[in-house]
């Protein structure tokens, strides 16, 4: 999937924040925001991923896409649930 | 680093860092530079007021970069180790030269480390480690939905910054409660390791005075309870000495711990936690160009950002002796502070050092208005900046 055709409709920064820090900071919005709504999660850890891809099955959420921005990775999760 | 002007490297750009590397500019010839993984600074006292509207997280962030004055050095890096003995510090990215080193890169918050404990917050509504802003921010939302049965906050048995602020959580969530008029279907309770609520010795003014406020208002203290597990199932909190507590909402204290980065990958914590310096100089036992101050410093005083305000002062005079070859100054003596909210527009104000308690145990309507109106204030425009006109 082209990263250009992803649209997030919150933007979330965790660079910088060490696990379980960007995890925490998703499932925070998550708990905030409508369904069908696409978080944009950015983060510097590489256990981030892994982290998102279990919680996202186990809640009933999605992981659309990780796209490596060089510093960073932008995780886009559509929040079903 | 040149013959004449040494670098410094400051770790951690929280308050300890900022404030220090500010002050260091200031006051030597020197390059200061501060490193940190990320480059938004919270005001982390504001986590217990955002639940309940006293406080938005939005208005108590600030842009590291812009904190720190123009000649000081910032640079976004992860550190992975410390070797003193090479005077130097890895990061992901690259590393780092020092003649001196300040670290204060404050604890590791792990509500991993208790099972259940995160998974609750990932996976329920009942459960919020609010010393994560995240989840401090999210509770607003279930304090103002929970409707009654028990509000549950447990305190871990490793040592805590802002050891005031489960207190004060319970304290202002009973007030909550109250004024929406659920106070009858409602218990408040707090969990702590030890027998005590608040502390002994320096403490204990402070603690007889919250024993009264809490007895005044139904608010149940549960000593010698130390979290084992979180079951956000049946939403029960167990703890090792075989006791439980049901909830309906939980707000831990996540237990925290000394980064790994310095545990495993320095000598600097002497086989502990934290930064083995001397409780009064603030410099490191075993490398004299090393100082720690804040919540990475292995100090027997309570970890706020009010004491490493006053370890500030006294690194910076500390460096500054250091570079000009003289003896550090003994000057820390434990200061820390900590304004205990009971309820809207009431405060005590806890002041105590390694000796003695130093305020007064009064509750005042102008302790309150110091605690919300003006420190946040001072603590982003003059104390960050590097000044401290207050005594």
């Amino acid at each position: 999937m082209a990263d250009t055709q992803l649209e997030a409709d919150v933007t979330v920064n965790a660079v910088g924040s060490s696990c379980p820090g960007p995890l925490m900071e998703l499932v925070g919005n998550a708990k905030d925001v409508d369904p069908g709504t696409v978080i944009r999660l950015q983060s510097s850890n590489e256990g981030t991923e892994p982290d998102v891809a279990e919680w996202s099955e186990e809640s009933g959420n999605e992981l659309l896409d990780v796209v490596d921005r060089g510093d960073h990775w932008d995780l886009y999760v559509r929040i079903d649930d | 680093m040149t013959a004449n002007r040494p670098s410094v490297l400051v770790l951690g750009a929280g308050a300890g860092g900022t404030m220090t590397a500010n002050a260091l500019r200031r006051r030597l010839d020197a390059d200061v530079t501060v490193i940190d993984k990320g480059r938004t600074h919270r005001y982390q006292p504001a986590y217990y007021l955002i639940p309940f509207d006293y406080m938005e997280l939005a208005d108590q962030e600030r842009d590291t970069r812009e904190l720190l004055h123009d000649e000081v050095s910032f640079v976004e890096d992860e550190v992975t180790g410390i070797d003193p003995d090479d005077r130097r510090v890895e990061g992901e990215a690259d590393s780092y030269e020092y003649d001196v080193l300040i670290t204060a890169v404050g604890n590791d918050r792990r509500p991993d480390a208790v099972p259940g404990m995160l998974e609750g917050w990932n996976r329920t509504d009942s459960v919020y480690p609010f010393y994560h802003a995240s989840a401090a921010a999210a509770l607003g939302d279930a304090v103002d939905e929970f409707d009654g049965g028990r509000f549950l906050v447990t305190v871990p048995d490793t040592p805590i910054k802002c050891g005031g602020a489960p207190l004060k959580l319970t304290m202002l969530m009973e007030e909550h409660i109250r004024k929406r008029g659920l106070r009858d279907d409602a218990e408040l309770v707090m969990t702590k390791p030890g027998a005590e609520v608040f502390g002994t010795g320096p403490k204990a003014p402070y603690q007889e005075r919250i024993e009264e406020i809490w007895d005044e208002r139904d608010i149940t203290f549960v000593p010698e309870f130390t979290v084992s597990e979180v079951d956000y199932e049946e939403q029960v909190v167990r703890s090792a000495e075989g006791d439980s507590l049901e909830y309906d909402l939980y707000a831990p204290v996540p237990p925290q711990y000394g980064h790994e980065f310095v545990v495993e990958n320095s000598p600097l914590t002497d086989g502990g936690e934290y930064v083995s310096v001397d409780d009064n100089t603030l410099q490191h036992e075993t490398y004299p160009e090393v100082f720690a101050l804040g919540d990475n410093a292995d100090v027997p005083t309570s970890r706020t950002a009010s004491a490493a305000r006053k370890q500030s002062h006294v690194v910076v005079d500390n460096v500054e002796r250091y570079l000009d070859g003289r003896s550090p100054a003994p000057d820390y003596d434990g200061y820390t502070a900590c304004p205990i909210l009971t309820e809207e527009g009431k405060a005590m104000i806890a002041e105590f050092d390694y000796e003695d308690s130093i305020s007064a145990p009064i509750v005042s309507r102008l302790n309150w208005f110091l605690d919300v109106n003006v420190i946040p204030s001072l603590y982003w425009n003059v104390w960050m900046r590097g000044y401290d006109p207050v005594p």
